[in-house]
């Protein structure tokens, strides 16, 4: 929090700093404002050259005395500002004319020559000042460019750090009313129509104001409003104008008169620039990222569709197919058959149930759909569970836990894993042979919870360890005909559902283990224990 | 042979189910009522009385989960709910409102004979309040009078809570007992969230009783919902 508050801090400070000096008004003035040091040095200068001239007689080399004058006119020229140039030529010219063209110590020079010596005087003046002024009004300008710039940065260096709607929204109108010292708001369509609506800025608004903002964004074009006569505005609307529409507005909000100098305002519409720029961004992305999603829904949707049709039209046949000739000729037959049949009817709706569970699961925790609900757990329990779930499909498979005795619970929901042990015990059931052994190991670190499902059965094709993870991913044709694909890409959604993870690897001898790990994420809550009794107590 | 036949009112909206349910309960002794929607369920476990209530909780009218509760109100009949996939949460609502035991559809007859066997004479014994003074179940033996406990005619040494934990399962041996009612009734009624007191004595009590804990063959966990005490 302490943080927070001295970021913000430091963020309107580095604003205000920004903004000091940025009027052109101050500058004009500043460039005004009559430097007296200046100008008392430049008579300094030309009076100790008359000095001089005076003192060492000069009256008759009148071509030195005009360069000495020169030099200090062009001196004061480079260094001094243009005023003072000026005055130091004009006061040369004068002592010149005065102390030493003939009649001395009076104007009015008899000699006609003297005038063009005071006109070329003035005119280098003239020149040489321009000079440096016009470089010194150059770097002035350069300086105010770059501060400009800098403002500008900070006002949009964050703005293309998001493709969230909402925070794109607060930076810009936190920035904007922390530059323009006002408070701002930014209004969005609200995708009915042409109407638009708050997504950020102060709640309270009055009913003009968020008609001002209306207009504003119809119009496409900025608004204002004044509350006084005064002609200052106190509230300053802004289309935010993207490259094909308008895409929101931007509401500079103030109780004081909102009075933006040229370079403020060019500023403020740059910004307003800027955001719009970034938002159109963060819709295009946001489209971009629905389609993407249309896309995979689509991609899974024609996969559940082929895999309906082809996989569970299988069991469904035989089902038909039993039960229609039990019913044709149910009298005439053989006790043995219809017992057959019935048999087959009952484990294809097993089948055809598993299908469907499959499908059920996935398409639920695809569309997220399904909320962890997470509790203290055992893993020994869970386990357990599940293998009495699967008990009947593998009898002939034995199956070896190695669970610790002193493993820590652990926060799972506890019917997704369930569910996750399940298919995994079903997997590894599939495809390896009966009366093999399926390995379940768990171990735990401070931070991680490990569990090994190792099955003895036949390796994945080489590069498929990642692959078997996806929906509609099958292994090779087993005996008890092939699943639906999901199994395992259930198992991984459910693992990433609790934030770990899960990797399929070949064992070197033979067989294939699936390695789950969970974060821990905190301690377990502590259980107070009895004492054991006493035997024989 | 029986002296009665009892009456079992099915509560369930989907007529092939009332069908199936129908045929194969009368074929083993039972006389099936049944009511297609909530509200008549509701009207005839009043007027008939039945012996036991299986209940869809998937009902047009109103939830399942509210028949439960409204029946449990005034009648302390054996209900066993009928969930689907997906419906988890209900299914635990259901149970924690007084439902005794539940199926997930698709189920076979047997599972459901065996559920309702065990809800009966469970219901029996509470009304009578006649306890066996023996339970005995695979290699485990219950002496409640005295309590002792015999793994393989072996006594095993139990702390009070675990003893208290087992005498619950026993009580309703076969059938399922919920999380919440265990943790109510061992540890008391604040106790009610404290789900990871149960997992610990629970793993306590299968180190002292099964072969291999985690592949347990009496007490067994239905996750998320509770467990149950296999009895054969």
């Amino acid at each position: 929090m302490g943080q927070l508050s001295a970021i913000s801090f430091q963020l309107v400070a580095e604003s205000k700093l920004l903004f000091e000096d940025l009027s052109l008004r101050n500058w004009v003035r500043r460039e005004l404002k009559i430097n007296w040091l200046e100008y008392i040095a430049a008579f300094l200068l030309v009076a100790t050259v008359t000095a001089v001239g005076f003192l060492v007689q000069w009256q008759d080399a009148t071509a030195n005395l005009i360069m000495l004058y020169l030099l200090c006119v062009v001196y004061c020229a480079t260094t001094m500002s243009r005023g003072a140039a000026i005055f130091a030529s004009i006061i040369g010219v004068a002592s010149f004319d005065y102390f030493f063209v003939p009649p001395y110590f009076a104007f009015a020079p008899s000699d006609s020559r003297y005038f063009f010596s005071l006109g070329a005087l003035l005119i280098v003046a003239l020149l040489i000042s321009e000079l440096p002024a016009r470089t010194r009004a150059r770097a002035v300008l350069a300086q105010e460019q770059a501060r400009l710039a800098e403002v500008q940065y900070f006002l949009s260096r964050d703005l293309l750090s998001t493709t969230a709607i909402d925070e794109l929204v607060c930076l810009a109108s936190r920035r904007a009313g922390e530059v323009f010292h006002c408070q701002s708001a930014i209004w969005l369509p609200n995708g009915e129509g042409d109407k638009i609506a708050l997504a950020s800025g102060q709640q309270a608004l009055e009913a003009d104001m968020v008609a001002a903002a209306q207009e504003c964004f119809n119009l496409k074009q900025a608004v204002r409003r004044s509350h006084s006569g005064t002609g200052s505005c106190s509230e300053l609307f802004l289309p935010l104008l993207a490259s094909q529409q308008a895409v929101g507005v931007l509401g500079l909000l103030s109780s004081e008169a909102i009075n933006l100098d040229p370079p403020q305002m060019n500023l403020l519409l740059a910004f307003a620039n800027h955001t719009a720029v970034a938002l159109e961004r963060a819709i295009l992305w946001q489209a971009t990222e629905a389609a993407n999603l249309r896309v995979e829904q689509e991609r899974l949707r024609s996969a559940l569709l082929s895999s309906v049709s082809h996989d569970l039209r299988t069991p469904l046949s035989s089902i038909t197919g039993a039960a229609s000739s039990l019913l044709a000729s149910f009298d005439s037959m053989n006790r043995e058959i219809a017992k057959e049949l019935i048999q087959s009817i009952y484990d294809e709706a097993e089948r055809l149930n598993r299908f469907l569970s499959n499908l059920l699961d996935m398409t639920r925790l695809q569309a997220g759909i399904i909320n962890l609900k997470t509790d203290w757990y055992s893993l020994e329990e869970v386990v357990g569970a599940a293998i009495s779930r699967v008990e009947k499909r593998l009898n002939k498979h034995r199956i070896v836990t190695k669970l610790p005795g002193d493993l820590p619970l652990i926060e799972i929901d506890p019917t997704l894993i369930e569910q996750l042990f399940i298919n995994l015990l079903d997997n590894a059931a599939k495809y390896s042979d009966p009366g093999n052994e399926i390995r379940i190991t768990a171990y735990a670190t401070s931070s991680l919870f490990s569990v090994e499902v190792f099955n003895s059965g036949s390796q994945l094709p080489l590069g498929d360890e990642v692959r078997v993870f996806e929906k509609f991913y099958r292994g090779r044709q087993t005996l008890s005909g092939c699943g639906v694909g999901l199994g395992l890409a259930i198992c991984k959604a459910i693992v990433q559902a609790h934030g770990g993870q899960i990797f399929a690897e070949n064992m070197s001898s033979t067989g294939v283990n699936f390695l789950i790990t969970l974060p821990i994420k905190r301690e377990a809550p502590r259980v107070d224990l009895e004492l054991e009794p006493e035997a024989g107590g | 042979m029986t002296q009665t036949q009892q009456k079992i009112l099915i509560v369930e909206d989907e007529p092939e189910i009332r069908r199936f349910l129908r045929v194969s309960l009368a074929e083993h002794g039972y006389l099936p009522l049944e009511a297609a929607e909530g509200e008549l369920g509701i009207a005839m476990a009043a007027s008939e009385k039945p012996d036991l209530i299986i209940l869809d909780l998937g009902l047009p009218d109103i939830d399942g989960t509210e028949v439960a509760q409204r029946i449990r109100e005034w009648s302390a009949v054996p209900i066993i709910v009928l969930s689907c996939r997906g419906q988890e949460t209900d299914k635990v609502a259901a149970l924690d409102m007084g439902a005794d035991d539940y199926l997930t559809k698709p189920f076979g007859v047997q599972e459901l004979l065996a559920r309702m066997r065990v809800a009966l004479r469970n219901c029996a014994a509470r009304s009578d309040s006649c306890y066996e003074t023996i339970f005995t179940a695979g290699k485990l033996r219950v002496d409640i009078s005295k309590h002792l406990v015999f793994v393989d005619d072996v006594e095993v040494h139990l702390t009070p809570i675990e003893y208290k934990l087992l005498q619950e399962l026993i009580k309703n041996a076969g059938g399922l007992v919920t999380q919440q009612s265990l943790l109510r009734n061992v540890w008391g009624p604040g106790y009610a969230k404290e789900g990871h007191y149960l997992r610990v004595y629970m793993g306590a009590l299968r180190r002292k009783l099964e072969e291999d804990p985690a592949q347990p063959q009496y007490l067994i966990t239905e996750p998320g919902v509770g467990y149950r005490l296999k009895v054969n």
